[in-house]
């Protein structure tokens, strides 16, 4: 057996969980090798060494420790807060936007559903044939800050593509740009077109708030 | 819970003392491997073998801790027993202590796969399941840590204070 096989058929021997005394190529190659010897000398040491280092106590409370940190893992966790704190950030911007409007200009509409009102076009006429809508009358200070803020908003619908918000029907294959003569009439129409985004964006708000609500609530937490 | 952490702890005790060498941060983690199991519980998969997975979790958090220890200075009591090149007399003449400085100069891979194997009694193929890795892997790691380990000894002086071994060999 060469020195390199010593080391190898040890390790073996080791791995099986045997005695390396017991395997008489070992045994053999040692008597003849003092460096072989002194390596399996070692080894021996290691594992003695291990077995009389094998008395580390641990404190006894460690299960108490466990189960106290466990306690605070019932609170209520939100496995996409990220997500939900993102959305919840575009729907407060989304209804400081519409809000103003919806205050201003569409308060007679709150009541119940309105009928859509197509965007008007100075080249093709509404297929529903309704009479634009007549510029409504804001009583008290808002008037001004009501005005400014309409015609705003009717300048940024300019820079979206409406068509795709299915605004007016059979008017989304009109122009994208909206006549400058009546801004206020094609903002109104924008209500029944944003209402579909507008909706479901509401729900998520209105879940998220009870989800928050659930989680003061709750006595666990 | 409080029946699985004590049928377990010393055994996950165990391997976090032998990976981190400091009874504090072993005890510190055995508490936290235990949290991270048992919140886990629910998606164990029962095919699988508990002890193996448990001390997964257990050794996953030794090396994240060794790993930032990496980054920061070594703790002074721990670095005066590294530092010292020469067998000091009453170190030596404890094989254990020696056992102890030996295993820290390891890899943590070589020294978790030592300990699982010579401290855990676990196969082979459990450490592989453990260490998420071949079984010839794991077999080359101790391989290495046994060298090491001897290396260790017989530098440091230790194996000329047990002529008892060679007669045994």
């Amino acid at each position: 057996m060469r020195c390199d096989e010593f080391e190898i058929r040890l390790n073996e021997v080791l791995d099986q969980r045997r005695l390396p005394e017991a395997d008489v190529g070992l045994a053999d190659h040692a008597r003849q090798c003092e460096k072989c010897r002194a390596l399996a000398a070692s080894f021996q040491a290691i594992l003695e060494g291990l077995e009389r280092s094998l008395t580390v106590p641990c404190t006894n409370d460690l299960s108490d420790r466990v189960l106290a940190a466990l306690a605070p893992a019932t609170t209520i966790r939100f496995p996409h807060r990220r997500q939900l704190m993102v959305l919840a950030a575009a729907a407060a911007v989304l209804l400081l936007v519409i809000g103003p409007w919806t205050w201003f200009g569409g308060g007679e509409r709150s009541a119940g559903p309105a009928p859509r009102i197509p965007r008007p076009s100075a080249a093709v006429k509404p297929a529903t044939g309704s009479q634009p809508r007549p510029e409504k009358e804001i009583a008290g200070p808002y008037r001004t800050l009501a005005r400014e803020t309409t015609a705003s908003l009717s300048v940024a619908m300019q820079l979206l593509p409406v068509e795709s918000l299915g605004i007016g029907g059979a008017a989304g294959t009109q122009s994208r740009n909206p006549p400058a003569t009546a801004p206020a009439e094609w903002v109104h129409g924008l209500t029944d077109g944003l209402t579909p985004v507008t909706r479901p964006t509401a729900g998520v708000m209105s879940t998220f708030i009870d989800l928050l609500s659930a989680k003061d609530e709750d006595p666990r937490s | 819970m409080a029946a699985l952490v004590d049928q377990f702890r010393g055994q996950v005790f165990g391997l976090c003392y032998r990976m981190l060498g400091h009874r504090q941060d072993a005890e510190d983690m055995a508490q936290e491997s235990f949290v991270r199991a048992l919140r886990s519980l629910a998606n164990f998969d029962t095919r699988r073998e508990f002890t193996p997975w448990l001390l997964a979790i257990a050794g996953n958090r030794c090396r994240s801790l060794l790993s930032k220890r990496g980054r920061r200075a070594i703790a002074t009591d721990e670095l005066d027993k590294v530092a010292d090149p020469a067998p000091d007399g009453q170190a030596a003449s404890n094989l254990a202590e020696e056992i102890e400085l030996a295993l820290r100069e390891l890899r943590p891979e070589y020294r978790q796969s030592f300990v699982l194997f010579h401290e855990q009694h676990m196969s082979y193929a459990e450490i592989a399941e453990t260490l998420a890795c071949p079984v010839g892997t794991v077999k080359t790691w101790v391989h290495r840590a046994r060298r090491e380990l001897a290396d260790h000894m017989l530098r440091r002086g230790v194996v000329e204070e047990l002529p008892n071994a060679l007669r045994r060999v």
